[in-house]
């Protein structure tokens, strides 16, 4: 019998349910010989299937008289199976096929397409999958809403992707929907990498987004659907943009700095120069480029100079700043430059960077300043000189002659030149302070000795007062001995000269681990605590009750202060009106002085 | 003792040569930078007393042709003058002695003594 031979179920039953005939792989399934199950009733030959979905719709059948067609998953055989029973006069012919394989197939099918979705659903780009040729979005996720702020239709075509307002970056014009990436991946299977597309969104702000598509083809090459892929790049363009607005704004800062601005690379050759340099070089760009200084004109003296300065930079990563000369189409100029580190993102040294000014001008005006000091000094001090030199012949002249008188009277004469000298040296060391160009000739020496020797000169002018130094600290200090001693004298003879009708002066001098303080102390007219402050200032003068003042410039305080500060140390005073000041001055103990000097 | 004295100052000129006269000593004096080191080579003196800052021609170039001729070479030059650096630029070029403006005239005196003795 053919029937025999098919593969599928088949099972013919009486009104009455019994077994007409079974095929083959029925036996099989109900593991029963088909001899023994025919003629006899199906259900009580295989009572497992009474209640079964194919048990009710065998009775449905016969009592209806109509054939039905099903799917129903067995609990039995754990499997599906698609179904005909069909009747006939006598009772009814079922027809069943195992589509287990086909069913799980489907579910796998579907269980891929809802993980694909929620793969794209959950991608941190906007994702749209469209069907070709039509265009019908397919697939879209929430990101492509959230990118357009409007939801999209699944169901548009390619006429309808004018919803989106979309302009070309380079034209400004608007994209037409054949424009549009994935239309042409979809139309011409082109492969769209990053076109960068300004958009209107959804809540009319403006965004920029960049897409990727590509066209999907089946296995005989036709393109079956298109993707693209969308990124919102608005906040990395806007950035993009400021940051390409300030480097405009630097560009145009360098290019029309009168300062020399210049980058050297780790090979101390120009990686970069700015107009200014180009036109100080007399050199264009490219002819700077890739060059060193000995190479771009310079001198190889100064050449040299800037090569060790600029290795140190690499080296120590500390700014240095040198200074050079360079005959330039203006002619001798002089410049100061600083040489700065510059740091990659990895914190390492990557190139210098080097600002050169020019200091020609600065350096004429020292050079003045230098001069007018030079000058003055010698146009003050030669008359002096003539003035002494006939003072001291006028006074050996007539010692001898026994013209006491004119001998006397030259004296005075010297003596007030010295004076005047004296202001003279004054004035000028004023002056010095006062631009920068006092220098001091340090060098160790023992403080205490200094003290007693300027006590001895002291006291071999004056002797109406006694100086009593008995408790002076045996140091050692560095700096320049003949302007401490300057400060010495200052404070003696203003002891002196501040307390006429005292007869002692005291000196005593204490170290602590730092420093070592000398005093200077006297009983006389004392100043009002008001003034202790201004007595240092350049040309302050102490005025007492009666509105009287003391001979003097207003200088020696403050060139003994300032000397002091040279030296690092500090002055001050401690002073009752009526009883009498004690000036203090600091030094820096040896082993505590700085560096510089 | 023969002393030549350079300065383009003559009132410092006339003084000195009046106080070392006193002195005994026999001076020359020349105001003009240019013709010091010509008439230094004709006069030969002991010592020359030569100012730093001349007009035209300065102590530091005549100091140079002084030692470049034979005759005045060896002749001791003490530079005095009331410029502040001129004291670094005499110890550079390597002048005998220096004195810097005013000085006493002692101090002068000696310095001689030394360097002739």
């Amino acid at each position: 019998m053919f029937m025999d031979k098919i593969s599928d179920h088949i099972i013919i039953l009486d009104k009455e349910c019994r077994v007409l005939y079974v095929n083959p792989i029925v036996e099989k399934y109900f593991k029963k010989k088909r001899k023994k199950m025919i003629g006899r009733n199906l259900w009580k030959e295989v009572p497992f299937l009474v209640g079964s979905r194919f048990y009710n719709e065998c009775f449905w059948v016969l009592e209806n008289q109509k054939s039905r067609r099903f799917e129903f998953y067995s609990n039995v055989f754990n499997e599906w199976f698609s179904a005909g029973i069909f009747p006939f006069k006598e009772g009814l012919t079922a027809y069943l096929v195992n589509i287990d394989k086909q069913k799980k197939a489907e579910k796998e099918k579907k269980k891929a397409i809802v993980f694909l979705k929620s793969v794209i659903e959950q991608m941190p780009v906007g994702v749209v999958v469209a069907k070709a040729p039509e265009g019908n979005l397919i697939m879209t996720n929430h990101e492509l809403e959230n990118i357009f702020k409007f939801p999209l239709k699944n169901s548009s075509r390619i006429e309808e992707y004018n919803h989106w307002e979309a302009y070309h970056t380079d034209t400004g014009k608007r994209y037409k929907t054949k424009e549009w990436p994935l239309t042409r991946s979809l139309l011409k299977g082109e492969i769209v990498n990053w076109e960068e597309i300004k958009i209107i969104k959804g809540d009319d702000s403006t965004g920029y987004i960049r897409i990727r598509s590509a066209p999907i083809k089946d296995k005989k090459g036709n393109i079956i659907a298109g993707v693209a892929i969308d990124n919102d790049v608005t906040k990395s363009k806007i950035i993009a943009d400021e940051l390409h607005q300030r480097q405009q704004e630097f560009k145009t800062l360098v290019e029309n700095s009168p300062d020399l601005i210049a980058r050297f690379d780790k090979n101390l050759r120009y990686s970069y120069a700015n107009p200014a340099t180009e036109k100080i070089l007399g050199l264009s760009l490219e002819e700077i480029i890739n060059k060193n200084n000995f190479q771009v004109g310079f001198s190889s003296m100064t050449a040299d100079c800037w090569y060790k300065h600029l290795k140190n930079v690499l080296k120590t990563g500390q700014i240095e700043s040198l200074e050079f000369e360079f005959n330039t189409s203006l002619g001798e100029r002089f410049y100061q430059t600083w040489l700065v580190p510059e740091y990659d993102s990895k914190n390492k040294i990557n190139s210098v960077l080097s600002v050169s000014r020019d200091i020609t001008n600065i350096k004429e005006l020292e050079r003045k300043k230098d001069e007018f000091i030079n000058m003055a000094s010698h146009e003050l001090k030669t008359p002096v000189t003539t003035i002494k030199v006939f003072s001291q012949i006028l006074k050996k002249s007539c010692t001898g002659l026994n013209y006491k008188d004119i001998s006397t009277y030259s004296r005075k004469i010297e003596d007030q030149v010295n004076k005047l000298n004296k202001l003279v040296d004054q004035l000028l060391d004023v002056s010095r302070i006062q631009i920068g160009k006092f220098e001091l000739i340090k060098k160790n020496f023992s403080l205490k000795k200094l003290i007693k020797e300027t006590i001895e000169t002291i006291r071999s002018i004056d002797s109406s007062h006694s100086i009593i130094a008995d408790n002076i600290e045996n140091v050692i200090v560095y700096g320049d001995k003949d302007r401490i001693c300057e400060v010495l004298i200052n404070l003696l003879t203003n002891a002196i000269k501040y307390s006429p009708s005292q007869s002692i002066i005291n000196v005593q001098s204490q170290k602590n681990d730092r420093e070592v303080i000398v005093g200077v102390t006297d009983f006389g007219v004392g100043i009002e605590k008001k003034y202790h402050q201004k007595i240092f200032q350049l040309l302050y003068r102490v005025y007492d009750n009666n509105d009287r003042t003391y001979p003097g410039f207003g200088i020696g305080l403050y060139m003994a202060s300032e000397i002091i500060k040279l030296h690092h140390g500090t002055m001050s005073v401690v002073s009752e009106k009526g009883k009498g000041s004690t000036f203090y001055f600091t030094l820096p103990l040896i082993n505590k002085r700085p560096k510089t000097t | 003792m023969k002393i030549l004295i350079v300065d383009d100052d003559l009132t410092i000129l006339e003084s000195l040569k009046i106080a070392m006269e006193i002195e005994n000593y026999q001076v020359e004096t020349v105001s003009k930078g240019e013709s010091a080191a010509g008439f230094a080579g004709q006069y030969k003196p002991d010592v020359i007393l030569l100012d730093y800052l001349l007009s035209g021609i300065d102590g530091t170039q005549i100091t140079k042709m002084l030692k470049q001729n034979p005759k005045t070479k060896d002749i001791p030059i003490i530079m005095f003058s009331a410029y502040p650096d001129a004291k670094k630029i005499a110890n550079q070029i390597g002048v005998s002695g220096f004195l810097p403006k005013p000085f006493e005239l002692d101090d002068l005196f000696s310095q001689i003594t030394i360097l002739t003795s």
